[in-house]
Order: structure tokens, then sequence, then C-alpha cells
């Protein structure tokens, strides 16, 4: 794999592909006022089993990033460049029709609010049914009693009580674990989980995390999640991507970048993030905000915000730096 | 004498109950809460979705009134007001709301939404209006206010609609503001920001502040004091930093074990996951309304509603327990 794209990065890696390979991935969106690009040569990589964040505040990239490695994107979105190798098939080049196979199969997703993708017109058992009859040589039979073992495995209580609800009869969680069984009916090797507990209370959102640890745990399902929320980074993955603008401006282990943040960017972002751990004054506001879909910012795309911002960041963008411990997009890097 | 005092408030809604034929029942949101704020204090109002807290909020600011109970303003009785003395209650309570996209109206100008109050309230003559709109608009971090005052909400970022809106709320020079989630659709370095625009018009106006909020995070980098409600009713109150030390209620305890920490060192490695969802409001659970989903829930929290008692030095709890540690995270309670 990836030597090639990461250099000097192969070692940790050596001799085993990734699960999920994601190289220098474009999206554009066209519109009347022009193209914008809000995902733009994007770069990162799962290894099986792994949770791995991917980080930022609203309009930075994140969620359009995991809809294109879906292929969920339509006109006037369009995936324009890169690659997506998934179990060594570049998910770019299939058929529609090869992709929805792979949709729900080996590779699946969940979404922050679950009643926009639950049919409100069916009953819970049949939609999970119907996931399972699409990708598994089973009879309906047996896919009801798979479909009240999936609703079990995501500790749903009373679950053949639960399979016969519809559901606007259930709460935001159960309506998210709904959604989590029908994607692990296929034991995917990989599973996108888009801000899956951002609609939710604190209390559920920690029930649903632990499930979700719980399934990498017992399955070894991999997963990429996306979330603003640096508490669950910290407390959940295992490595985090940081994107600002578009870009991934940083990446490493859950442990390097919380404790040695190399990007500018990440380390305001953890001084800004409060928690029930932050006392009164030991907050730090970045300046300025995120940049808009159509601004245009020349060299590093976070300098206007910068506190340490040099003359070269106006005009050149930085290149990504990479070592043992991970990489960053930032002039500083190397130039202390 | 505290400036807000809040007496055995309650607020009903009538609802229609489908769980088979369909019949009234009554919500009772806010069920028999006392609680006071000082002048020139932040008092946090924290709990999860369905626990009253924007009610409350909504009833504390005078856009809903209270089924029963009292409310006090500075010594008087708000909930009895009529007349001048309303409008002048109106004035001392200012509410600023969660969403900036929704509680400004995009037909006016930021110079129409901030003159509207100040005329209504006769703050300043009619021919100081546009430089005291100027002049609010650089407290909240809009200057040069010349260039934002023609333009309308469509034309600013989420983080700026929230400081109109904060403009608008100090515009009548208010005692108290209740804050309704007023930071929690921002994003974090946004978030940041405007918690320090609070912090330094308190100081700068002697404000006083109600904030609503379901983050934890919130409540211990800018309030004094937090009030924790579940289902309707406070289940605890006492001073932030005793609070997070040492919480009394174990549903104070679950709330805090159930926040993540930015510190994958400090991950919970033993944390107590709550069980289940929220009761629903309209027919709660008799005894403590916490026990179908407390940890530590006894024969006695199953029958008897627990009194309200004191514990430390300033805090109340509604626990049979309260006198009893809850630990939530060790790591925090030593750091």
């Amino acid at each position: 794999m990836t030597s090639s794209t990461h250099a000097g990065g192969g070692a940790e890696v050596a001799g085993s592909e990734p699960l999920l390979n994601v190289v220098g991935l474009q999206t554009q969106i066209r519109s009347d006022r022009g193209t914008i690009t809000p995902v733009d040569g994007v770069s990162f990589h799962i290894k099986a089993g792994e949770i791995v964040a991917l980080v930022g505040e609203s309009g930075c990239g994140k969620s359009m990033t995991a809809l294109s490695t879906m292929r969920l994107v339509s006109s006037p979105v369009s995936v324009t460049g890169g690659q997506v190798v998934f179990e060594g098939t570049d998910l770019l080049g299939l058929s529609d029709r090869q992709m929805r196979r792979m949709r729900g199969g080996r590779l699946a997703m969940i979404f922050q609010d679950p009643m926009t993708f639950l049919n409100p017109l069916m009953k819970v058992a049949d939609q999970i049914v119907e996931a399972i009859l699409l990708h598994q040589p089973v009879k309906r039979r047996e896919a009801e009693k798979l479909a009240v073992e999936a609703l079990r495995r995501v500790r749903i209580p009373a679950p053949e009580s639960v399979a016969e609800r519809f559901p606007h009869q259930l709460s935001g969680g159960m309506r998210q674990r709904v959604l989590i069984a029908i994607a692990i009916t296929s034991n995917p090797s990989l599973l996108i989980a888009d801000e899956p507990t951002t609609a939710l209370d604190v209390t559920v959102q920690a029930q649903i995390m632990h499930l979700l640890a719980d399934i990498r745990r017992t399955a070894g399902t991999a997963m990429l999640f996306i979330t603003h929320d640096l508490g669950l980074v910290a407390e959940y993955c295992d490595r985090v991507y940081v994107m600002y603008s578009g870009r991934v401006v940083e990446e490493g282990s859950v442990f390097d970048i919380f404790a040695k943040p190399r990007h500018p960017y990440t380390r305001a972002l953890l001084r800004s993030t409060l928690s029930p751990g932050t006392k009164a004054d030991d907050f730090v506001s970045i300046q300025g905000h995120p940049p808009a879909a159509f601004d245009r910012i020349a060299g590093c795309r976070f300098h206007p915000r910068c506190p340490s911002v040099l003359d070269r960041c106006r005009t050149e963008e930085p290149p990504t730096r990479r070592d043992a411990a991970g990489a960053a997009a930032c002039w500083l890097e190397g130039a202390a | 004498m505290p400036l807000l005092n809040v007496r055995n408030v309650a607020v009903d809604f009538p609802v229609l109950v489908r769980d088979g034929p369909t019949r009234r029942a009554t919500l009772r949101a806010v069920d028999d809460v006392s609680f006071g704020i000082d002048e020139n204090e932040i008092v946090a109002v924290v709990g999860e979705s369905g626990c009253g807290k924007t009610t409350l909020a909504r009833a504390v600011a005078g856009l809903s009134s209270p089924t029963s109970g009292s409310l006090f303003f500075a010594g008087e009785d708000v909930t009895a007001a009529d007349g001048p003395s309303r409008r002048r209650t109106r004035r001392d309570i200012q509410m600023v709301f969660q969403d900036p996209f929704e509680s400004l109206n995009p037909r006016k100008t930021v110079f129409q939404t901030l003159a509207q109050p100040l005329k209504i309230q006769k703050v300043v003559p009619a021919s100081d209006l546009r430089r005291e709109a100027a002049w609010l608009l650089e407290q909240v971090g809009l200057s040069p206010a010349a260039g934002y005052l023609d333009r309308y909400p469509h034309e600013f970022s989420g983080g700026q609609r929230q400081r109109i809106c904060i403009a608008r709320a100090i515009a009548v020079r208010p005692r108290l503001v209740v804050a309704d989630e007023a930071v929690s659709a921002l994003d974090i370095s946004i978030r940041a920001q405007i918690l320090q625009l609070f912090r330094k018009l308190k100081d700068e106006f002697s404000l006083s502040y109600m904030f609503i909020t379901h983050d934890l995070g919130v409540v211990r980098s800018l309030c004094e004091r937090v009030i924790v409600m579940y289902l309707g009713q406070i289940v605890e109150i006492g001073a932030t930093e005793d609070v997070f030390r040492r919480p009394r209620h174990p549903y104070t305890a679950a709330l805090l074990a159930s926040s993540p920490l930015p510190d994958p060192t400090m991950r919970h490695t033993e944390r107590t996951l709550l069980q289940g969802d929220v009761p629903s409001p309209i027919s709660p659970p008799p005894g403590c309304r916490f026990h179908t989903r407390c940890p530590m829930v006894q024969d006695i929290c199953r029958k008897t509603e627990p009194a309200m008692r004191k514990v430390g030095a300033t805090g109340v709890s509604k626990c049979h327990f309260a006198d009893q540690d809850v630990a939530w995270n060790k790591a925090v309670e030593q750091a």
C-alpha cells in the first residue's frame, strides 16, 4: 500500500493492507455561483478492527468525506478525484449495481438522525428482514429469526415486541439501536458512523457508544467515526484525523493528538473544548470563524485564525510532513 | 435576598394520550421547583431532554405562566404583577435562545432588531437610537458597528447572529438574562468565544444568568452554581465545584460519568451506565422518580418520595442516600 502515498509511514502497517485506504479524495459541488470543493485531497486509512475518528467543525468536509467514501453523493455533488480502496477494491471504479451490493454488506453506515433512515410505514422487523434478504442467502422465516437476534445483539430489551413496532413508537436511542442492528446484520468489516449520538442525551449517548465499542470488541468491526466531539474521540477512538476546510491538517494516535497536538488548529480546538473537567478560565477560544463554502483562502487555510502565523503561511500551502508518530500540514513542522 | 426567588413553581400542559383509546391527561412539566439566583450570579440548570428545564426558563422569563407557585423578582411577586410593574419585569429579565437562525426576524436589519426593544422600553431618545445600537454591537464584539447595522441576519454566521441576539437582550439593561442552550448550536471554537462574551458582559452590565444547558462542560467553565433537574423536579443544587467533585445525587453522578472527557488518559474505566430512557413525564414513576434507572436503588426508593435534604455547606439533594458517596471518575475528583 501506502508507502508510496505515505512517505516514511509504512513501518507500522508493513505487510498488512489497510482495510480501507482513501487517497487524495476530492469531492465537488457545482452551483450557479461556481464550483466548491468541500473535500479537497483527503487521504486516510483504517486498519481491520480499528476505530478511527474524523473530527472537525461544521463545514470542514468530514460528513462529505464519509458520504463520498460510501459513494452516497449525487448531482450536483460528485466525487472528482482520488481512490477509495476497500478490501482491495477501488470503490470509485465499481458500477452502481456492484456498489449497492457493497453498501450494507461488508461496508455499512449509520447516521445522526435515525428517523430519516427508517421507513415510518414499516415495522422494525420488516426493515431488518429487508436488509438481511438483500445480502444473505436465507429464507424469509430464517431472516425473521435473524432480525430478532440482531435486535438482541444491540441490547434492545424485549426484542420480539420491539420488532413488531413502528419507528415512531421508539425513543431516539432505540431508533439508533435499530439502525445499528440493520447495519451489523451482514457482519460488515467497516462501519461508518456519522455523528451517531449527536441528537441523543448524554446518558443515552454513553449507552450507544458503549454498544459500538462492544461490537468492535466482539465482532472486530472497524469504524470510521465522524464527530465534532473531542470527548468522544478521546474516550473511544484509536487514531484521529483532524479536518479543516476540506483538508486533513493532522493525524496521529489518540494519545499523541491529545498529549502533543502538532497543528495549531488541533491545539486551538483542544484548548477551546469544554468538558466536565474544564474549570473556569481553563479554556481559550479561537478567533474568527471557520471559512464559509465560497471563501478562497491562499496558503494555509487556517492562517487567518492561526496564533502562530508566519509570512509564508499566507501564500504557500504547507506540505504534510510525516513521521513515525503521525502527520501534520503546517509550516512550523520541522521549522523549529 | 436573592434577585430571583422561585417558590414551589409548577407548570402543567394539557396533553392527549394515545396509548389506547385517546384520553386527556395533564403533563406536569415542572413540578414543585424552588430555588434562588443572587445578584451577579451565574446559575446553570442542567438535565436531559424532557426534564422541564426549558419550561422553567420560559416561566422565569414570563413567556408562560406557572400553574401554581410564585416567582419573586427583587422581592416583588411577578406572577401577580400587571400593567407598569409587568413592563418593568419584562425589562429586568431578558432571554437568549438556542437557535440564532430562528430567533432573529429575517426581514429586519440589525438596527431594526436592536431599535425595537430600545423604543418600547424608552431606553434612549429616538435621536440616539442609531448611536445606541452601534454601541451595543461593539459591546458584543461586532465592530466597527457601522458596517453591521444595516445588514440582514442571513449575512451573518451563527456565532455573529448569537452576538446580535445577546446585544438585543442587553439593550434594555436587564438584571437577569435567561440563556436557553444559548451555545449548544455553535461550533466548538465559536462556543468558547460566546461563553467568554457572556462572562465579560456579566461584569460590565452587572448581570445574573440563568444558564439552561445539557452540556456539563459549559456548566463547569462558566457557572457558579448548578441545579440538576430530572423529570420536572430538582434533584440536586450545589456549588459547581462541589457538585463536580462530589455529586450528591446518583443522577448527577450518572450525568457526569456519561459525559466524555477530552483526555484519553482519563477514560472512564468503570463507568456507571444508566439503563433505558427517561420515563414518560405523563405518568412519572412513584417514589423517587429516578428509581427506574438508579444503579443504587433500594426498596424505599420505589415507595417513598425522598425529601430535599441539605448536603455539604450549601447544597441540597433529593435522594434517600444523599449522605453516601457516589463516585463518578476518580481521575477528575483528584485533578
